[in-house]
């Protein structure tokens, strides 16, 4: 189990019990990502499942404060976390999951509804979801 | 959730589902397939049926690849 909230993952972490590794991570970056896999490798000696869902909605609006004098740089984290990081995770995936004592495995991306549709309130979480539908095919 | 968790179930218990884009409705799950080609050029350009692509970027890469290889010996020089 990987999430950015060590207190929550902790609770989680000790109700669900022994079978249960929590790892504080941050997916969008790889360090972090890269550590998790390790982690999981190194505490199990397989890989079976990977379950990417990690996903954040949009941090602000592209819409809001058009009276800056400098137009600021916009806030694309949603990108990070929801598109780039499940890049870092199949890349990660692929490398792990060869090694198994059966090589391969099953990812599983967590996408969204609005992958298919636009999807006014939230364009970067939109344009996330749209990269991983129908993005993965060309993998496995 | 019951949806969601029933397709992650769909997915484990199967040998043969790869690559596919499952939405969840309801208690529902529909495997969609990408959008139709509006003409045959459009078909030819991502089917790659000749090949234009793959050779195209094997190439590409195989450059970048020597490159890398090259300025790797030249550092080590």
């Amino acid at each position: 189990m990987a999430d950015v909230n060590l207190e929550r993952g902790e609770e989680l972490s000790k109700e669900l019990g022994d079978s249960v590794l929590f790892h504080q991570t941050d997916v969008s970056e790889w360090d972090q990502q890269a550590a998790l896999f390790k982690r999981t490798w190194e505490w199990s000696g397989r890989i079976d499942l990977f379950a990417a869902n990690a996903g954040i909605d949009d941090r602000e609006s592209v819409f809001q404060r058009f009276d800056d004098e400098e137009p600021k740089k916009p806030n694309l984290k949603t990108l990070e976390v929801d598109l780039v990081a499940v890049f870092y995770g199949l890349k990660l995936f692929v490398h792990y999951v060869r090694k198994n004592e059966k090589p391969g495995g099953k990812m599983v991306i967590t996408a969204s509804c609005v992958g298919l549709y636009p999807f006014e309130t939230n364009p970067t979480y939109c344009a996330a979801k749209h990269g991983v539908c129908d993005s993965h095919p060309i993998v496995l | 959730m019951s949806t969601i968790l029933k397709a992650y179930d769909t997915f484990l218990e199967s040998d043969s589902i790869s690559g596919e884009t499952v939405e969840c409705s309801i208690d529902q799950l529909y495997f969609r397939k990408p959008s139709d080609y509006p003409d045959k050029s459009q078909r030819w350009l991502i089917e790659d049926p000749d090949g234009f692509w793959a050779a195209s970027y094997a190439r590409k890469r195989a450059a970048a690849t020597e490159e890398t290889n090259e300025s790797g010996k030249e550092t080590r020089k």
